[in-house]
This record gives structure tokens, sequence and C-alpha cells, in this order.
């Protein structure tokens, strides 16, 4: 029986031991770097899931341990888990394009650096006040600039990478900014503190509001809501469908956590700024939702696709934070969580037999590998929210949400975002189907990824057709 | 007798000044430094504030101590960066942003 | 047995088979997999017959989802609707299985066929059964999942490809509307789904309830998403596009599915919510308007097509205009009485025309047909029984209902009266064309020269259908299938309206007898032909001028405004968005640096200034 922080420790720890093993070891131990890591992922795991509620009391001030805490935790060990899997699929990928010519260079630290991330992300969601935030989220990004420029002889990711790292930069410096003068409004630095002076009739209201909107801006960069969704197709794309699919799901639910509990401080009751903050928080949602549909029905390009899908995404999830749905939020993630690894486990594999990532190189998929273009489908339509499919309950979730305070105008807007989704969406899946013309070959498909994919599709499916499985993990 | 309302407008204007140059300028490095300006812009306001910011008359050290910690992330951030930058610059022999366009749409 | 768990049975014995086949139809075979399906079919039907007989009831099989007050269950309501309903479903479903094992007997994937056909069982006993708005939806998805599967069955086929393609996304449409009506109501009813809870909460008979307190354009709102969603469905008029289309799925898939009972499946639903409907006027004059429209638009194209499975693809959508008028009229009684004699006449057409298609080796198109009526004598029987009930000649099915449908525009609307009339009258003449240039005269190609009647199992189930076609409008048939007959009085102009929609059979059936009797020649014998009949040349330019014009301008709005602006314009302008979205995405960092700044400088203004303080 551990305590979840000692779990984070744990985590952090073995993160350092493997980059400092990957260092130092021989060339046969540097083998077991990935095994580790997954090893000590799954390990921590099964701790989280048995862990015992005792935590100093030393750390209680900054560090909440309710049950919004506890489903991120386990939110980002399970997508650190799967993604460590989807890492080492694609392990020789990785290993060619960080390499120097003709010499082979070690990548232990692409399987420890999710560890360390994987801490942080746990961190975020439990932070109780801004500093608390900051430093995990900062453990986080700076992380991602590494992975992000891993496969540094690739052009595309080194490209990538000097964009996430000068838009990154950019949205750290606002986030401080806006916590600098968050704190100069309220006097505080805890969520509780900020949302007690928030009601109080003498704090600066423009002060604050001005704060609070820096620190959206900031923390709306980090999950990729309008305006500041620019740099996510860029990136994502370049950067090793591994560590997209990170971002997209692992870095996506820690900024949500963190954002979640901001908006809370910031809407709590008798908040000067809660209508503001709202009324901010829709327009984004409405506007990420567009600008991630609608300029996705003339990608080419799958995994841009799915960047801008996850920022399509992102604007529900926004929604569903602007009506108060906090529940809704993480039933959203839990059911996008499947659906996107999965799909970015099938471009990894997909990309070890040498099939690429645009869309016309799908054709065919479903001679050459029926379970490969299955979990396609299933991922994609549980990606547009087809019924039966986990993304339906999110995204029915979300609007009923939004109905239910009344926001009739950003409601037609969700409906138009998800109705161009029904297009790109299926277009994949109607290229894996179509026939082609000719012999071609069967695609193999290791063991390993052979389980995830059934235990991914096996998730969209269940939470699709009975919610209550991942409503039971939320309580 | 210098006021809260100084060190802000300083701190301000550090912050303009640092995304101005982050948006025109084109040489990454010098963007970097710009970002790092705007870092110390929030640094110099978090301080301000907390140095103004009375608790049974000693100032509050709380805020103090996150400056602490955005100096060490700039830190960190600085040793990430300038490798990455300098791996852009064995490959294209530029720290120019436009040598870095290729992906869009 | 309780008739709570006859329901189950027949809800899932279908999912079971659909299930195995989808798991095990490579390894255990074709044979094992038709035999499954077709016996969960016919167990089905059994149970159904069963329950004919019982009681009442509802309960809740499985509770779905809790969250907030979102509760959605899987529950059953088992009255006279959804027995009459489920009978029809589970007979014309297990005929369509049989005549499937003839008509699929040459296809190479029987298995997903079957297995498709099980899981369409099951979506639509779903609806069937539904006894709350969240089970209806989640049904109402899965049927067109399943219609989207059997209509591009021959994916091969481009066509099937882009028809299962429209037919999905047009239904899409009308589904948006549909949840948005259920999600009004909902909110509206401060969280209610369930039908009987609704009802009460509407009617505000012991407790006032909030939706009894609701404005009168929340009801508008809701009647008309949910008609949305009929209009999707049932193929009304502008998203009736899908329909015709639809028919390059095999024929016993459009005997089922795009005839007898998934297209009624909107009728069905808005008859079961018509306590919502009306409560709204505003909805109830659309729905009347939008049915009596369909009929007549739909009539007038039918009278265009050559192509046998087509033109009883628009007298579908034309029927569905009546049945949905009816609905509008707050005749739902009629309605779901023609939706039940016109389940078993259509399909009893659509199967003929199977029969006929395999007959003539996969023609379609009437004009290469001909002389059918000596080759295959079973078929032309039955087709021409199945016509007879479908233009309403007295005696038979279609006669009784179709005339309720009109007497009750004779009540309420002379406009939708007149227009109902005409149809009837086009019906007529429509059919007869089909069976006179099909079945008469020569055979005018060498598929139909060489032309052989169906096998037993496709025959069989033409010649039980034509039994129901006959006699299912008598009360000692449809009482016992618990169909639901209006039994109002027939008040005043009861003899008019009989006679109206008699002449209207007489007229159409004479004019189409005049036209194409002897059009099987040349076309040199037409010149003749209307030389020697002044009276030939007057119906030629009626028909020629007048009814070309009106289809030819009737088809053009079609285009224009089905098409044009309620699919292309909304596209067209998404498109236009996110063209100048992407072009923001230049892949320049400076332009990302300044979108970052120019964004932060907009919600600061936007946060302090702009919105709304309190």
């Amino acid at each position: 029986m551990m305590s979840s922080f000692s779990i984070e420790i744990f985590l952090a720890v073995v993160g350092v031991l493997l980059i400092a093993l990957d260092a130092f070891a021989t060339e046969l131990n540097r083998k077991v770097v990935p095994w580790a890591a997954i090893g000590a992922t799954g390990l921590a795991l099964i701790l989280m899931l048995t862990r015992s509620a005792d935590i100093p009391a030393w750390i209680t001030p900054f560090y909440a341990t309710d049950s919004l805490a506890v489903f991120y935790k386990v939110f980002a060990l399970v997508t650190t888990l799967i993604v460590l899997i989807i890492a080492l699929e694609g392990d020789f990928i990785t290993a060619y394009f960080s390499s120097s010519e003709g010499v082979k260079t070690r990548i232990g630290e692409f399987y420890a650096l999710p560890l360390i991330v994987c801490a942080g992300m746990m961190w975020m969601a439990s932070a109780k006040d801004l500093v608390a935030l900051f430093v995990p989220l900062e453990l986080v990004t700076v992380s991602f600039y590494v992975l992000v420029a891993f496969t540094r002889r690739s052009a595309m990711s080194l490209e990538a990478g000097v964009k996430y790292l000068i838009l990154g930069a950019l949205s750290t410096g606002v986030l401080v900014f806006g916590i600098a003068w968050v704190y100069g409004a309220t006097g505080s630095l805890s969520f509780e503190g900020i949302a007690a002076a928030a009601s109080k009739p003498t704090t600066n209201a423009m002060a604050l509001m001005l704060g609070a909107a820096l620190l959206l801006a900031g923390l709306g960069f980090k999950v990729g809501a309008a305006p500041f969704q620019i740099w996510i197709p860029d990136v994502y794309q370049g950067a090793p469908t591994p560590v997209t699919a990170f971002l997209s799901v692992g870095s996506k639910a820690a900024g949500f956590v963190v954002l979640t509990r901001a908006v809370q401080a910031f809407t709590g009751d008798g908040s000067q700024i809660a209508t503001q903050v709202g009324n901010a928080l829709l327009s984004a949602a409405a506007l990420t939702i567009l600008l991630g549909s609608l300029p996705a029905i003339f990608q080419t390009n799958v995994k841009r696709l799915m960047a801008y899908s996850s920022i399509s995404h992102a604007g529900f999830m926004v929604l569903a934070l602007a009506c108060g749905a906090t529940g809704t939020v993480a039933f959203y993630m839990g059911t996008y969580l499947p659906a996107t690894l999965l799909g970015f486990l099938l471009l990894v594999v997909l990309r070890t037999q040498g099939v690429g990532d645009e869309l016309k190189d799908l054709a065919g998929l479903s001679k050459r590998s029926p379970l490969l273009a299955f979990a396609l489908a299933v991922a994609f339509a549980s990606m547009a929210g087809l019924p039966l499919t986990a993304g339906f309950m999110g995204k029915l979730l979300v609007f009923m949400a939004a109905i239910s305070k009344a926001h009739y105008g950003v409601v037609a807007l969700a409906v138009v975002g998800a109705a161009a989704g029904f297009y790109y969406y299926f277009r994949p899946i109607l290229t894996a189907y179509s026939p082609v013309e000719g012999e071609s070959t069967k695609l193999q498909v290791s063991p390993v990824a052979r389980v995830t994919i059934a235990v991914l599709i096996v998730g969209v499916v269940a939470v699709g057709v009975y919610p209550k499985l991942l409503q039971s993990v939320l309580k | 007798m210098i006021t809260l309302n100084d060190y802000l407008l300083v701190a301000g204007i550090l912050f303009a000044i640092g995304l101005a140059g982050v948006v025109v300028r084109r040489n990454i490095i010098v963007i970097y430094m710009c970002l790092e300006m705007m870092l110390s812009a929030a640094n110099l306001t978090l301080v301000a504030f907390s140095r103004f910011h009375l608790v049974d008359g000693a100032p509050d050290y709380a805020a103090q101590s996150l400056v602490f910690f955005t100096i060490t992330v700039a830190a960190a951030e600085v040793a990430v960066g300038l490798a990455i930058i300098v791996a852009l610059f064995r490959a294209k022999q530029s720290v120019d942003v436009e040598s870095v366009t290729k992906l869009k749409g | 047995m309780t008739s709570y768990n006859a329901a189950s049975v027949v809800l899932l014995l279908p999912l079971l088979s659909a299930f195995f086949i989808l798991v095990l139809g490579r390894t255990v075979g074709t044979t094992v997999s038709k035999m499954i399906s077709v016996g969960s079919a016919a167990l089905c039907f059994v149970v159904s017959v069963a329950t004919l007989g019982v009681t009442n009831d509802s309960g809740v099989l499985v509770s779905f989802l809790n969250v907030g007050k979102l509760h959605a269950d899987i529950g059953f309501i088992i009255d006279q609707q959804s027995r009459g309903m489920l009978f029809i479903v589970t007979f014309i479903g297990l005929l369509v299985h049989v005549y499937s094992l003839g008509y699929m007997k040459e296809d190479k994937a029987q298995s997903r066929y079957f297995g498709s056909l099980s899981m369409f069982m099951f979506s639509m006993t779903g609806i069937v059964l539904a006894d709350n708005f969240a089970m209806m939806f989640m049904f109402w998805e899965l049927v067109g999942l399943s219609s989207y599967l059997l209509i591009g069955h021959w994916f091969e086929k481009p066509e099937a490809c882009e028809a299962s393609k429209k037919a999905f996304l047009t239904n899409r449409i009308g589904d948006f509307g549909f949840m948005i009506g259920i999600l009004t109501l909902w909110a509206a009813s401060n969280g209610e789904l369930g039908f009987a809870q609704l009802r009460e909460s509407l009617s505000g008979g012991s407790v006032s309830g909030p939706l009894h307190s609701a404005p009168a354009w929340v009801l508008t709102v809701a009647a008309i998403g949910i008609f949305m969603g009929a209009v999707g469905k049932s193929a009304q008029a502008p998203l009736h596009v899908w329909l015709p289309d639809a028919m390059e799925g095999p024929t016993p898939v459009s005997a089922l599915i795009h005839a007898a009972t998934m297209v009624a499946a909107g009728v069905y639903m808005l008859v079961r919510v018509s306590f919502v409907i009306a409560a709204s006027e505003t909805a109830m004059h659309l729905i009347a308007g939008v049915g009596g429209f369909t009929a007549l638009f739909a009539a007038l194209m039918a009278v265009q097509q050559n192509d046998i499975k087509r033109i009883l693809a628009y007298s579908t959508l034309s029927q569905l205009g009546y049945m949905v008028m009816a609905v509008g009229l707050q005749a739902g009684e009629a309605g779901m009485f023609h939706l039940y004699t016109h389940a078993f006449f259509k399909a009893l057409l659509f199967l003929g025309s199977g029969a006929v298609i395999y007959a003539c080796h996969h023609e379609q198109d009437i004009w290469k047909m001909g002389g059918l009526s000596k080759k295959t004598p079973i078929t032309f029987l039955t087709f021409v029984i199945g016509t007879a009930a479908l233009m309403g000649i007295p005696g038979l099915s279609g006669f009784f209902s179709k005339e309720e449908i009109l007497g009750a525009a004779y009540h309420d609307c002379g406009w939708l009266f007149t227009a109902a009339a005409f149809t009837a009258l086009l019906t007529s003449f429509y059919m007869s064309r089909c069976v006179i240039v099909a079945f008469f005269g020569k055979a005018r190609s060498e598929n139909a020269d060489h032309a052989h009647e169906a096998p037993l199992i496709m025959t069989a189930p033409l010649m039980l259908l034509s039994i129901f076609a006959i006699a299912s409008g008598y009360g000692f048939f449809s009482d016992r299938l618990q169909a639901m007959v209006p039994h109002a009085e027939h008040g005043e102009g009861h003899y008019l309206v009989m006679g109206v929609s008699i002449a209207a059979v007489v007229i159409g059936a004479g004019l189409a007898f005049f036209l194409y009797n002897g059009k099987d020649k040349d076309p040199l014998n037409i010149k003749l032909f209307a030389n020697r009949f002044y009276i030939d040349e007057i119906y030629a330019v009626i028909v020629k001028v007048f009814q070309d014009r009106l289809a030819w301008i009737v088809s053009g709005l079609e285009s224009i405004f089905a098409d044009g602006l309620v699919a292309r314009l909304p596209a067209a302008i998404a498109c236009r968005v996110g063209k100048t979205a992407r072009a923001i995405q230049s892949g320049h960092l400076q332009g990302y640096t300044f979108a970052l700044g120019a964004g932060l400088i907009l919600a600061i203004y936007l946060v302090v200034q702009v919105l709304p303080k309190h």
C-alpha cells in the first residue's frame, strides 16, 4: 500500500534511474530499458488502484486527492502505459531517425522520459495552488520539448520541435504573467483563496480579469483551445507518432484537469468574474470546434487529420467546462483516450510495415489486414461519435450539458462541427474498405500490438454500449 | 517613492517588448531571448505584488518562492531549447524562422 | 410466458444471431449462418404471434446510463401499437429471410448479408418496443447503420457504395434534428425521457408538470425536431433523396427495410409520441403539409421512372407521405392502419419485382421486359394483386386504409384532400403503366424472352403476402393482428370521399391503359396510333406537356432546394470557412506567434471589455 504521492516519486525516480542506466550500461542491458519502463508503469498502475488514502500531512495544503485527481492520475498511468507500448512498436523507426549517419544511438531516454512526464501529469491532477500547477506543468512541457524533437534526423520532427519550443515557451510566459496578476488581485496562490477573494467586493475585478484572461490563455494553449490551437497541427504531424499520441491524450488531459480547477476557482459562488469567464469559455469552445473540424475537411494526411480532430475534441470539452459539467469533461476525456490511442497505434503499426500516413496509403487496408482495418473503423467511428461507440456517449453528454444551460447558439455550431466530423472521419474508413486493383501483401501485426488493439477496441465498444462502466470509475 | 504601479508599469513594458520581439524578430536565438524577457517581466510582477502585499506587516513570501521556481524552469527551458536550436542549426545551417516552414496546411 | 419475457426474446435473439455470425460466421460457414439467421427470425415470428393476445405491459430490461438528470433505460412498452408493429416486422422479416435464401443463392458474402439482416431485425425490434426517447434514438441509429450495411452489400459496385453513403448521411441530418428535439423535451421536462412520464408531464394530470407549463415555442421546437427524425428515416421531402438510390441494395432488403418496416419507423415513432405533436398547432400543420407535399411530389416523379424498383421506391415515398399527412391531421390511427396494409402489399410488390428481376436475369428496365404474364404466371398474379391493393381497388386492403386518410384530409383541409386525391389518381396511373409495360405485350429483350418462373422458395412468400394484401383490411384480419384501425363513425361526406377515391383509381388506370397499352411496339407505331385516335393525342399532350413539365419543374425544385439549399449551401460555407482557417496554418513560425499574440489581446479585450458583466 503506497500513497499516490509515493507512487509519483517512485515513477520519477525510476525515470531518472533508467536515464542513468541507458547512459552507463552495456548494449545488452540497454535492451531492458523499454521493458523496465513498461513494467514500472504497470506496477505503478496496480499500486495506484490499490493505493492507501493516507498522504503526508505537510503536502495537503497544495495536494488534492479528490475523485477528480484520482481519475486523472489513473488516466495518466493508462495513457503512459499504452504510449510506451506504441513507442516499443515503433522502436526501430525512432532509433533510425534519431541516430547520426551509420551510428546507432541509444534511445533509452525515449522510454524513460514518459515516466517523468507521467509523474508530472499526476502531480498536476492534484494541484491545489498555482505553484503546484506551474511546476509540474513545466516539467511536462520541457520533457515534451525533448520528446517532440527526439527524432532529430527527421526534418519534420526537428521543425515540430522548434515550433513547439517557441510557442510553448511563449505560452509559459503568458501563464506566469497571468499567475502574477491573479496573485496580485487576490493576494493568494491557492485556488481556494482565489475563489474566496473573487467573490469579495473589495477585490479589484479588472486586475483579476486581466490575470484570469492571461492564465486561461496560457492553459488554453496547453489544451489546444482556440485561438491558441494554432501550434497543434504542425507539432502533432511532425512529432514522432508515439509522442503525438502522448501529447494529444496525456498532455491534453493534464491541461484539462488544471484548467478545470482554475475555472472552478474563477467561477465559484458569487465570483465577480464568473459570467465573463463563462462567456469567454463558450466563445472559445465554439471557435475551437469550428477551427478544428472545418479545416480537417481538406486534410489528406491522417496524422494531421487526427491533430485537427483533437482540436475539435478539445472544443467539446471546453464546452462542457463552460457549462460547469466537470464530470462530463472527465467522461469525454475517458471516451477520447481509447479511440485516439488506437488511431495512433494503428499509424505506428502501419508505419513499421512501410505504410505511410497519407490517406491514399490506406487504400486496400481491409484486404491487407482485416484486423487493422476494423480497428481503424472503430477508432474513427468513435471519434466521429457514432452510436454504440464511446465517442457518441461523450458527445451526447456534452450536448446535454449545453442544452440544459440553454446555450443553443453554441450547440448549433457544435452540431455543424460534429456533422463535418462525419465527413472527414469516414474518409479514412471508406478508403481502407474501398477495393483496390491487383494483389497486395498481407501486413504483419505483432502479438503485443494485437493484444493492445483488441483491448482498446473492447474499451471503445464497452463504454459505448455500457457507459456506466466509465461512470463508475469516475465516482 | 517607488509605488507598486511603477513596478507593474515597468513589468508591463518589459512583457510587451518581449512579446513584440517574439512576433517581429526572425532569428530564433533572439526570439528565445525575448521569451526569457517575458518570463522576467512576469517575475518582476510577482515580486512586486509579493513585496507590497503585506500579511501581518511583513511581505508575503509565498509568491516569491514561485519566482525561484520560475527561474529554475526558465533555466531548464534554455538548456533544452538551445540544444534543439543547435540541432536545427546543424541540420539547416540557419537559425532563421523561415527555415522551418515545411509543416503547414 | 409473460409478454415482458417475450419482448426480451424477440429483441435479443436477432442480436445473438448477428453476434454469432459476426464472430463465428467465417468458421462455421455460410450454411450454418443462414440457418441461424433464418431460425432466429422464425422464432421471433412465433413469439410475436404468441404475444398478439397478451395484455399490455411495460418494464425495464437494463438501466443503461445514469448521469445527473439523464436516465436512459432499455425498457419495453407492450401495447396494441407495438404488438401490431412487431407482427409486421417479424412476419415480413421472416418472409424476406426465406425469400433471400433463394434470391441470394449465388452471392459470395451470404454470411455477411444474413448477419446484417439479423442486426436489422434487432434494431427494428428495439424501435418498436422502446419506451423512452433515449432507447428509441439508439436503435434509430442502429437501423441506420444496418441499412447502410445492407444497401452497400454489393460494395464493389460504386453506385451501391455511393447510395449507402448518401442514405447514411441524409439520415444523419434528420437525426441531428431528432436529437435536438429529444434534448429540448428532456430539458423542458426537467429530465424526463420516458414516453409515459413525458405524457404525464405534458398533460399536467395530478401534478402540473414542467412540460405543461413550458412556453409554446419550446414544444414547437421539440415537435419539429422530432419530426425531423421522421423526415430523415421516412424519407419525406426534402430529405427523400436517399430512398430511390437505396434501391441499389439487394431487392429483399428493399422490400423489408425500404418499403415495409424501417422507412415506416418514422410514422410509427410519430404516432407513438403523437401527444407531443398534438401540443403544437404549428408542428401539426407543418407535418401535414410536408406529408401531403411528399405524397404528390413523389407520385409525379414515379410517373417518369423506367426502373421497376425505382417506380416502387417513389411509390413508397408517396405512400409514406400519406401516412405522415395522416399524423399531421391528428389521424394517427389512420396512418398506422395504412402503414400496416402498406407493409404487406409493398413488401409483396418489391419481392414480386425481385422475382421479375431474377426471371429476367437482373434486368430492371420495364421497357426491356414485356410479355411476362405468360412466362411467370405466379409472379404476375401476385404482382397484380399487390398493384391493385396499392391503387386502392375497392375490396382490397389498400382501399380501406387510403380511404381513411382521404377522409381525414377531407374533414380537415380542402387543399390536402385535393392533393391526396390527385395522388391517388397518379398512383393508379403509374402502377397500371408498370404492370402493362412489364407484363403485357411482347418481350422486348432477349432476357425477357428467356424469362422463367422463380423457384418455390421465392414464390411462396409472394403467395402468402398476396393473401394479406387482399384481406388485411377487413376487421377479421386486422383485429386479430392487433392493427390500429380507426373506429370513428364515418361522418358526412363519407360517400363523396369513397366516390372520389374510386374515381381516381378508374381514371388513373384508364389513362394508363390508353397510353401504354400497345406502346411495346416501335416508335413508328406510336405515331400511327396517335394519329388514329384523336383522344390519345389529347391525353398525350396533357401528359407530355402538363405532367412532364410539372414533373420537370418539381425535379428542378428538388435540385435547387433539397440538393442546393439543404445540402450544398451549408457544405459550401463550411468548406469556405475551413479553407480560410487552413490558410492561417501557413507553417510560418512568425505567423503563429503573431496569431497567438493577437489571440491573447483578443482574449483580454473580450474578457475585460466586451462580454456582459453580469
